[in-house]
C-alpha cells in the first residue's frame, strides 16, 4: 500500500471516530491516582528500606520465587553450585551485560566463571541458548508491592535468557527495590525525555503457569519453572548503573 | 476452524438446553468461575481502597475513549517514531487481508500465535491456513481449543469446558502414542511440542490487552510465557488490538495492571507482563526485526456517541463472567460467538446486529452481579434492558409486521370491524387449525407462532355467549365453554439467534 493510501486510510478512519464523538461528552482525565493502592500493609510510609525488602522477599515467596542474601562474589558462586546441582545442569546462559565489565562487576563475573559450570552468552546463538539449563540475568529493578523483577531489553541483554532455560537467575542490588510499580513508571518516563521505552521492558513475577487443564496449577509451562532472586550484599552495590537501556 | 459462529444457525436458548444437558460441561463452568471469583474476592479484600481504584479506572477509560481519535493518532505516531508498522483496519476483512499480505512479503510457512480474541473475532486462523500458513496456538488452554477444532468458552481459562481425558486423547493422538492424562505429563508435552514451534516460526501474532498512546508501547500480560516467546523469536510481529484498547500514559497503564490481573485470576499481578516498544534496536540479540500494529474497528465505532459507548470501555477481565447466574449455567459456547457472559452479550449485538443476535440480552436475570464487580464499572445491566427494548423495536419494524399492526388497528378501532374480523378469521383458519391451535400460517405469522403458541379464534365470540347467557337466564347452561380467545399468546421470547 502506497503512503499515501494509507495516510487517507488513516484520516477515514480517525474521521468517523471522531465525527461519532462530537455528539458525546468530553469526559475528563482524573489526573493522577492520588491513592496508595495495593501495597502490601504495614509498609509505612516512606518506607525504611528494610521494610522494602521484607515485602518484596514475602510477596516473591508468595509468587512462587525463591530468594536469598548472597554475601560478596563467593557466596554467588556458591548460591549458583547449589542451584545448578538441584536442576541437574551444567550450563548456564549469561547475558553479555555491561554491568559485567564495570568495576564493581568484575568480581561477580569472576565468580561465575569460578563456579566451574559452562557458561555461554546469547552470541553463543540460538541453539546453545536453548539448552542451558539457567539463565542468569541482572535485574534492572525489582518492586516489592508484588514481588516483582525488572528486566530491560538492550545491547547484550537478550528476551531469551530469562525465558527459555527452566531455571532464571537474577541478580538484583538492594537499592533497586522500588516499594510500588507507579515509581517504575515514572522511572521509565524520566529515564527518556522523549518517553522512548527500551524494545522490551519485561515484569516477571515468579515462575511461569498455568491452570488450563482441569484448573490443575502447573508450573513451567513456557517459561521458567524456578525463579531464584540473589540480593547482592551492599557493598558491591556503589558502581551499580542509575541507568537503563544502554 | 470448522465450528465458526457464522455457520450457526441455532438460537440462544436451543444452545442454552443443550448446554444445560451437559452436566460435565455445567460442572466445569461452575469450578473454574467459583475457583476465579473467590480468588478475585480475597484479591480486592485485600485492597483498602478499591472502590476509588475502580471509580478512577472508569474515569481514565471514559476519558479516553472519548477522545479516541486523538489517542489512536498519538499511539499510531510513537509506535512509528519506535520503527514500528501501524495499519488502521476499519473491517475484519481488512485485518485479515492486512495480515496475510505481511505473511506473503516474508515468506511466513509457520505462524505462533499468542491469545487473541480479536484474532478469533475477525476469524484469521482459517485464512492464514487457506493460504497454506501454519498458526498454531500457543497459550495451553488455545491450543487445546485449537487441536479439538473447537472454539474458546471462557475469556481467560478458554478450554475450561474440555476434561483431561478429552485434553490427553487430542495430545496422544498428536504425539502417536498413548500419553497418560495427569497434568505433568500433559503439561510437558505441550511445552517440548510448542517450544520447537516457537524456535521455528516466522512470525508471531499477538493481542493487546493495553497499549500507551504516550509511549507507542503495547502491554501483553500472560501466566504462560507464551506472550513473550511469540515477542522475542520470531523475526516478524503482529499485533492486533481492539480499537478501544488503548489508555494515555503510563501512569494510566499502572491503575489498569492494579485491576486486570485481580478481577481475572486474583493474582496481584500476572506472572509476565511485558511492554513492547517497537522491534528490536540495534545490538540486540533478540526480539522481531519488524513489528506491526493493526488497530481494529471491526463495528466498534458504531457504539460511539450512544448509549453504548461504554461498553467499549471493557478490559476483558472476565469478572462478569465468572459471577453471571446465567453465564455459570450454560458456559460461553451457548452465546454463539466470540464473547460469552454479560459482556459478550452486550457487545457481540452491538458490535454484529441487533435484530439477529439482541436475543442474546435476553440471557440474563439482571441480577446485576455483573456490573457490581466490573472492574471500570459498566452498566452492563442497564445496557440489557436497553438492548431488549432495541431488539423489540427494530423487530417490529419489519415491513409486514407494520402493516399488519397498522391494519389491525383500523379494524379493531370499530366494534364493526372487530366482529368483521372475528368472523372472517374463523372461517380462514378452519383448515389451519387442530386442537384449537394454529399449526401452520403464511408469513410472516409462520415467524410469530415458530416461538408462541397462537390459540385459534373459538367458534362462539364471547359476546355471543354472553348474550345467550342472558337470555337463557340459567347460568349453568354454558359453563365449561371458554371465552373466546382473541391472538392470546404466551411470549417465550422471540426467535434467534
Ligand atoms: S465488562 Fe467489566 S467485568 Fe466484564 S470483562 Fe469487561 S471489564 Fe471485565
Amino acid at each position: 500500500m502506497s503512503k499515501n493510501m494509507a495516510a487517507k486510510r488513516r484520516e477515514e478512519f480517525l474521521a468517523r471516530i471522531r465525527g461519532r464523538l462530537a455528539a458525546g461528552d468530553q469526559a475528563p482525565h482524573p489526573g493522577r491516582w492520588p491513592g496508595r493502592a495495593a501495597i502490601a500493609a504495614g509498609g509505612g510510609d516512606p518506607m525504611t528500606r528494610r521494610a522494602v525488602l521484607e515485602i518484596f522477599a514475602t510477596e516473591l515467596r508468595a509468587a512462587g520465587g525463591h530468594l536469598r542474601h548472597v554475601d560478596g562474589p563467593a557466596g554467588l558462586a556458591q548460591a549458583l553450585r547449589e542451584i545448578a546441582k538441584a536442576a541437574g545442569t551444567f550450563l548456564i546462559l549469561r547475558d553479555d551485560d555491561p554491568r559485567w565489565r564495570e568495576p564493581a562487576g568484575t568480581p561477580w563475573l569472576a565468580a561465575l566463571e569460578e563456579t566451574g559450570l559452562d557458561v555461554v552468552t546469547p552470541a553463543a546463538g540460538r541453539v546453545a541458548a536453548a539448552q542451558a539449563g539457567i539463565g542468569v540475568t541482572w535485574a534492572d529493578w525489582a518492586i516489592a508491592e508484588t514481588g516483582t523483577l525488572v528486566q530491560l531489553a538492550g545491547r547484550g541483554r537478550a528476551r531469551s535468557t530469562s525465558l527459555l532455560p527452566p531455571v532464571h537467575v537474577a541478580l538484583v542490588r538492594p537499592e533497586r527495590v522500588l516499594a510500588r510499580r507507579s515509581e517504575l513508571m515514572a522511572v521509565l518516563r524520566e529515564g527518556k525525555p522523549a518517553a522512548r521505552l527500551p524494545s522490551q521492558v519485561v515484569l516477571i513475577t515468579g515462575p511461569s503457569r498455568t491452570g488450563d487443564i482441569e484448573n490443575d496449577l502447573t508450573i513451567g509451562v513456557h517459561g521458567p519453572g524456578e525463579v531464584h532472586v540473589l540480593i547482592l550484599a551492599p557493598e558491591g552495590a556503589s558502581g551499580g548503573s542509575r541507568q537503563f537501556g544502554a | 476452524m470448522s465450528a465458526t459462529a457464522a455457520a450457526d444457525r441455532t438460537n440462544v436458548y436451543q444452545r442454552a438446553a443443550q448446554a444445560l444437558r451437559n452436566t460435565r460441561l455445567g460442572e466445569a463452568v461452575r469450578r473454574t468461575t467459583d475457583k476465579f471469583r473467590f480468588a478475585r474476592h480475597r484479591a480486592v479484600a485485600g485492597l483498602d481502597d478499591f472502590e476509588a481504584l475502580r471509580e478512577h479506572a472508569r474515569s481514565i477509560r471514559a476519558h479516553t475513549i472519548s477522545h479516541l481519535d486523538y489517542y489512536l493518532a498519538q499511539l499510531a505516531g510513537h509506535v512509528e517514531a519506535a520503527g514500528g508498522h501501524v495499519f488502521f483496519a476499519q473491517t475484519a476483512e481488512d485485518a485479515v487481508e492486512y495480515v496475510l499480505e505481511v505473511a506473503r512479503r516474508h515468506n511466513v510457512r509457520t505462524v505462533v500465535k499468542s491469545k487473541s480474541m480479536i484474532s478469533e473475532e475477525v476469524e484469521l486462523n482459517p485464512r492464514l491456513a487457506a493460504s497454506g500458513i501454519e498458526a498454531i496456538e500457543t497459550d495451553l488452554g488455545e491450543y487445546i481449543v485449537q487441536l479439538g477444532n473447537d472454539r474458546p468458552s471462557h475469556l481467560i481459562a478458554p478450554s475450561l469446558h474440555k476434561s483431561r481425558e478429552e485434553v490427553a486423547e487430542l495430545f496422544s493422538q498428536l504425539a502417536g502414542e498413548k500419553l497418560s492424562a495427569d497434568t505433568p505429563t500433559l503439561t510437558r508435552f505441550a511445552r517440548a511440542k510448542l517450544r520447537e514451534a516457537f524456535l521455528e516460526a516466522d512470525m508471531g501474532i499477538t493481542g493487546c490487552n493495553f497499549a500507551v498512546a504516550e509511549t507507542g508501547t503495547i502491554c501483553l500480560v500472560t501466566n504462560e510465557g507464551n506472550g513473550r516467546m511469540v515477542t522475542s523469536l520470531p523475526r516478524v510481529q503482529v499485533t492486533l488490538m481492539g480499537m478501544e484498547r488503548l489508555v494515555p500514559t503510563l501512569e494510566d497503564l499502572d491503575i489498569m495492571l492494579q485491576l486486570l490481573p485481580r478481577s481475572a485470576t486474583g493474582q496481584k499481578l500476572s506472572v509476565y507482563t511485558s511492554l513492547i516498544t517497537g522491534p528490536r534496536r540495534a545490538g540486540e540479540a533478540d526480539g522481531p526485526e519488524e513489528l506491526h500494529l493493526v488497530i481494529v474497528d471491526n463495528g466498534r465505532s458504531k457504539l460511539l456517541g450512544t448509549p453504548y459507548q461504554e461498553a467499549l470501555h471493557c478490559i476483558r477481565c472476565s469478572a462478569c463472567q465468572n459471577v453471571c447466574p446465567v453465564y455459570r449455567h450454560i458456559g460461553g459456547h451457548a452465546y454463539g460467538w466470540v464473547y460469552g457472559g454479560p459482556i459478550g452479550a452486550v457487545i457481540t449485538p452491538l458490535l454484529r446486529d441487533v435484530a439477529d443476535w439482541g436475543e442474546l440480552a435476553q440471557a440474563s436475570s439482571l441480577c446485576g452481579a455483573c456490573a457490581e464487580v466490573c472492574p471500570v464499572k459498566i452498566p452492563l445491566h442497564d445496557m440489557l434492558i436497553g438492548l431488549r427494548k432495541d431488539t423489540q423495536a427494530v423487530r417490529a419494524a419489519s415491513w409486514e409486521e407494520r402493516l399488519l399492526f397498522r391494519l389491525w388497528t383500523k379494524v379493531m378501532a370499530s366494534p364493526k370491524g372487530f366482529r368483521r374480523a372475528l368472523a372472517a378469521a374463523r372461517m380462514l383458519q378452519a383448515p389451519l387449525v387442530r386442537a384449537g391451535r394454529w399449526r401452520w400460517a403464511p408469513p410472516p405469522l409462520s415467524q410469530w407462532i415458530a416461538e408462541r403458541e397462537l390459540p385459534a379464534v373459538a367458534s362462539r365470540s364471547f359476546r355471543d355467549w354472553w348474550r345467550e347467557r342472558a337470555a337463557s337466564s340459567t347460568g349453568t347452561k354454558a359453563a365449561g365453554v371458554r371465552p373466546a380467545a382473541k391472538a392470546h399468546t404466551t411470549p417465550r421470547g422471540g426467535s434467534r439467534p
